[in-house]
């Protein structure tokens, strides 16, 4: 069993909010792997939309990408590109 | 709360945020959204145990997939009709019901405690929202608010007999309302027809207020805003016109109001399909008169967020925008936002607008207009809280900022910031200037700012005009001055003829006075005009007027080569203008200016134009 983790910040204006939020969660929801992501003390399931939404993940967040199983890399890449590409938003 | 007597509120006029433009006049239907409470009691018990919790359990499953699958067909229909950017709290409530971090208390809790799902999902439900509020940011709380939102749908999936909703209730009434609520949810808002709904006026609401978006998508007059306590003394049955564009609303309004805002309703209405085929041939198309003089059509936007400047372009074919009311930035909140969180709004709204308008677009914005007379918190903090005897002629507009010109300072840094990253060709003018002497201290500011800014190393436009807006009389006086001054005037036609003719826009029994069709109005857009000329200072107008049919046209013909008004009304004034000359506009002018009563302008104006 695999695992990966990556610690990154969100470059798209509004974080983990809205949007980008179920965004997130649709990508992580598509591999198998349990996925963690955190900010600070908290950690939430990548999968939840609740839990995500509640970590208050404004622009600029530093956010820890946790990922553990089979598909373990391919998540955590999917995750991080979906990051990089500001979630397809101009800002 | 005592009961109101008709007699007294007859003709009142109350204000509120202009929501979504259109006129409407009918009966008031109230409407009150059934708490979880209410729900609860109905399905069975206050708090119902549940001898067989499998079942239970089953039951919920089914009503979470449901309802999730509700608010995805929702949210598709709304992605095609509205906007991606609202289909996207739908799809957001359908993820959240689906999430285990829900499902999987409510479950505990029917096994553990012998709980009924109504109860188990409320629960859990409430416990997840009132996580997300008690986080600090504000759009967090906001999705608070669409859990519950979505928890309301599950409840009347689990309930055989549930509280009838608003859909329902409507239909009901057997004939067309003013709706009124405190607020309304995405869900209520999405469903509304205007077969059902004439106008829509909640107490609650503030610009980026869903409702009003959705209200606007549906072409449904709405004010929202209007504040607990003005709410409070609507009641069911009373007679309530509307009027979406001003953000007003009149109660029991006398009978010639009511026979003007009854025709202005039924045009409206009527005008729905016509003016959305007008829009598609006009989406792309700029406005010119039929011997080929270009006029732009520009958009008034402010209280709808980056949405409403692409609807603006995108749907209602805006060549810029005229004005941008920036007072938006105030609502709903205590304090004025600094620089960095205005940069970050106008950001938005200008790459919004950037996306979909031509290159070069001019885009307007107001500096803020705010003033006693609008209920903002912020604003009200900053007058120190007193409350001013005349708020129309009190501390407002350029006022406060030159009394505080730190605030100016902060917003001229982020529109020219903003301007710069997304490359937009930004207009800013001062509102309520009275004199020559405040414009000088105004542009003082602006000039520091693009200083301060320039040896920053920030990315500016190449060139960003400042004017003024005319509204107040001295203006007028001084217009010849105030041209040398300036780079552009506009023109707000609904504060200058209240002023001019010395009446209040609120109201009710001056409306005959409040009009900008009287002589006096016409005489001083004609000064305004004539000094602008002689100094090559180019004239807008940005009031009402803008977009009314039988002024537009004589505006133009009067000199003015910029028209902004709501987006909705743009498509009919390029096509109306496009089957007119100057030289008839020019003639027509001419001959108003002639007349010497209100009433010989309306005759003039109703008789010369080709009708549509």
């Amino acid at each position: 069993m695999a695992s990966a983790e990556a610690t990154l910040a969100l470059l798209n204006k509004v974080g983990l909010h809205a949007r980008p939020a179920s965004q997130f969660v649709q990508t992580a929801a598509r591999f198998s792997s349990k996925i963690t992501v955190s900010r600070q003390a908290r950690k939430a399931n990548a999968k939840s939309i609740l839990q995500v939404l509640g970590l208050g993940a404004g622009g600029g967040a530093e956010i820890t990408i946790q990922a553990e199983g089979d598909d373990a890399e391919a998540a955590l890449e999917a995750l991080k590109q979906l990051i990089a590409e500001k979630f397809g938003e101009a800002e | 709360m005592t009961t109101s007597q008709p007699t007294k509120s007859a003709g009142e006029t109350l204000r509120g945020v202009a929501a979504s433009p259109g006129v409407a006049l009918g009966a008031i239907f109230i409407y009150t959204p059934p708490s979880a409470h209410t729900n609860l009691a109905i399905a069975g018990a206050a708090e119902s145990r549940t001898s067989s919790p499998d079942a239970e359990k089953a039951a919920l499953q089914q009503a979470l997939a449901e309802a999730s699958a509700e608010l995805m067909t929702l949210s598709a229909q709304v992605s095609q009709e509205i906007s991606l950017e609202e289909a996207g709290i739908f799809e957001a409530q359908a993820m959240m019901l689906q999430d285990p971090t829900l499902s999987e208390p409510a479950e505990q809790l029917i096994d553990a405690q012998g709980l009924d799902a109504a109860t188990a999902i409320t629960q859990a439900a409430e416990e997840q929202a009132q996580q997300l509020e008690a986080l600090e940011d504000e759009t967090l709380a906001a999705r608070g608010a669409d859990l519950r939102d979505a928890l309301q749908r599950v409840l009347r999936l689990l309930s055989d007999v549930s509280a009838p909703d608003l859909a329902e209730q409507l239909a009901a009434q057997g004939k067309p309302v003013i709706l009124v609520a405190r607020d309304l949810t995405p869900s209520d808002t999405a469903r509304l027809r205007p077969e059902q709904v004439l106008g829509i006026c909640t107490a609650l609401g503030g610009p980026t207020a869903h409702a009003a978006i959705l209200a606007r998508a549906l072409g449904i007059p709405a004010v929202t805003g209007l504040g607990e306590e003005a709410l409070a003394r609507l009641q069911n049955g009373m007679e309530l016109g509307l009027d979406g564009a001003q953000g007003l609303i009149y109660l029991l309004p006398a009978p010639e109001l009511r026979a003007q805002l009854l025709d202005a309703m039924k045009q409206g209405r009527a005008g729905a399909k016509q003016r959305q085929a007008l829009a598609e041939a006009w989406r792309s198309r700029a406005c010119a008169t039929a011997d080929g003089h270009p006029i732009l059509i520009a958009a008034n936007i402010g209280s709808g967020g980056p949405e409403e400047a692409e609807t603006a372009v995108a749907t209602w074919g805006a060549e810029g925008v005229g004005l941008l009311r920036t007072e938006f930035l105030l609502s709903d909140r205590p304090t004025l936002p600094d620089e960095q969180e205005q940069l970050e709004q106008y950001t938005a709204i200008f790459q919004a607008f950037a996306t979909h308008s031509r290159p070069g677009a001019p885009l307007v914005a107001r500096t803020l207009d705010a003033g006693a007379d609008k209920p903002l918190p912020a604003i009200t903090l900053l007058l120190g809280g007193a409350s001013e005897a005349n708020p129309a002629l009190g501390l407002r507009g350029v006022r406060i900022h030159l009394a505080h010109p730190d605030l100016l300072r902060a917003q001229l840094r982020a529109l020219l910031r903003a301007a710069g990253a997304t490359g937009v060709a930004l207009h800013v003018m001062f509102p309520m200037i009275a004199t020559v002497d405040e414009v000088r201290r105004a542009r003082a500011v602006f000039d520091a700012a693009w200083q301060e800014l320039t040896g920053e190393g920030a990315k500016l436009p190449e060139h960003v005009p400042v004017g003024i807006m005319v509204e107040a009389p001295s203006a007028v006086l001084l217009a010849d001055q105030l041209a040398r001054e300036a780079d552009f005037f506009s023109i707000g036609t609904n504060d200058l003829t209240q002023y001019l003719l010395a009446a209040d826009r609120l109201n009710g029994r001056l409306g005959h006075l409040y009009d900008a069709r009287q002589p006096a109005v016409l005489h001083a857009i004609a000064q305004i005009t004539r000094a602008a000329r002689a100094a090559g200072c180019p004239v807008a107008v940005c009031g009402e007027a803008a977009g009314d049919t039988k002024l537009a046209p004589l505006l133009v013909g009067l000199g003015v080569e910029e028209l902004s008004m709501a987006p909705a009304s743009i498509p009919t004034i390029k096509e109306l203008l496009s089957r007119v000359t100057m030289s008839q506009l020019t003639e027509l002018a001419e001959r108003a200016l002639g007349l010497t009563t209100l009433e010989e302008v309306q005759a003039l104006l109703n008789t010369s134009l080709p009708s549509k």
